[in-house]
């Protein structure tokens, strides 16, 4: 029976691997230390996790501050493709790279999908 | 029961919130904390938070921080190694110089409501010196007012005027300076077990000792922590108690 940290990390490599020009995931505590990643090699980790919990926070209170409800989803476009941070559970985010060329309907529906199964871990 | 918050004061926020997310990481990563930073931008949701004691550590101005530790008990922890918080008298560039504290006897002073006040409306106490009051509600405010003519003089942060363009800076100078030797300080609520906060001072002091701890420390714009000396933060409850 593979452990907790197994099945979290299976589901984001299965993330990476079964979706097109997605090129790297990562499960993030709120408290911003990574639970579990499937992230390019070279990528600090630490920093990488301390800029989600930082996009999150902000994203909650601008969501907040503009009476737009309960987050649900960060996502900054770069010239070079895009980040996209989901609640995975009320503890954890899940954080997904993507080329620019992605069908984001598509990293969405699937990111969506992860983060359920990923929340249910958390 | 206190919160899990890591609050960090809101003008230190504004300069750049990611930092503030760093340090928490490296602290969690160490020390298992489980603090989670949140973002106040302003200093009234700030201390709404801090009085809701739903921080479990944070980065406090030093009036904060005597706030924490009377009403709660907050440890400082370390405070940033040669930063000090100075109070700067501001006037505009090319009006004559105040020369003395007397000269500021009945002019303007534009100042927001604070410790940074606090300290040189003591120092014109207790040189007997009183001045006509322009409340405003922030340093950039502050410098609006001086630079409209509104004020004769400004009490403003050194970090916020060192910060100004050069541009801005050179319509005005620092007529004088009040640096009790004060910064900002790291503080822990006593939540946190004994061990886990001296976990905590060992950790940022000796921060500058690894290749980690200084990654973290570039980051926060910091050369080292150092301890925090009693001395200065009980002249400045003396101070605030003073000019309540």
């Amino acid at each position: 029976m593979p452990t907790r940290a197994e099945q979290v990390s299976q589901i984001l490599k299965g993330l990476v691997s079964n979706t097109p020009d997605v090129e790297g995931a990562a499960m993030v505590s709120v408290d911003g230390l990574v639970l579990a990643s499937a992230l390019p090699a070279g990528t600090d980790e630490d920093r990488v996790s301390a800029m989600a919990a930082a996009l999150l926070s902000l994203g909650e209170r601008t969501s907040q501050e503009l009476q737009r409800g309960t987050l649900e989803q960060v996502y900054v476009k770069g010239s070079g493709g895009y980040i996209i941070l989901m609640q995975a559970g009320s503890e954890a985010v899940l954080q997904t790279i993507a080329g620019s060329a992605a069908k984001l309907g598509m990293v969405l529906l699937e990111m969506k999908r992860a983060a359920q199964e990923l929340g249910r871990l958390v | 029961m206190t919160g899990r918050g890591f609050g960090v004061c809101p003008h230190d926020v504004a300069r750049g919130l990611e930092r503030w997310a760093f340090l928490n990481t490296f602290v969690n990563k160490a020390l298992g904390l489980g603090s989670r930073f949140g973002i106040y931008l302003d200093f009234v949701e700030f201390a709404a938070a801090l009085e809701g004691e739903e921080f479990l550590w944070g980065f406090l101005n030093p009036a904060d921080y005597l706030k924490a530790r009377t009403l709660f008990g907050y440890e400082a922890i370390a405070r940033p190694a040669g930063i000090r918080d100075v109070a700067y008298v501001v006037a505009r560039t090319g009006e004559p110089l105040a020369g003395s504290i007397e000269a500021f006897a009945g002019r303007r002073v534009a100042l927001v409501r604070g410790y940074l006040a606090a300290l040189v409306r003591h120092r014109l106490q207790g040189a007997g010196v009183s001045c006509e009051v322009v409340a405003v509600k922030s340093y950039a405010e502050v410098m609006k007012t001086v630079g409209r003519g509104d004020a004769d003089f400004g009490v403003t942060y050194n970090d916020h005027f060192d910060r100004l363009s050069a541009a801005v800076r050179d319509d005005f100078r620092v007529e004088a300076r009040v640096d009790p030797g004060l910064a900002h300080v790291v503080a822990a609520h006593p939540s946190i077990p004994q061990p886990g906060r001296a976990a905590l001072r060992e950790l940022l002091l000796g921060a500058h000792l690894d290749s980690a701890g200084a990654g973290l420390l570039a980051t926060l714009g910091f050369t080292a922590f150092e301890e925090v000396p009693e001395g200065p933060y009980r002249d400045l409850a003396d101070v605030l108690e003073a000019v309540r």
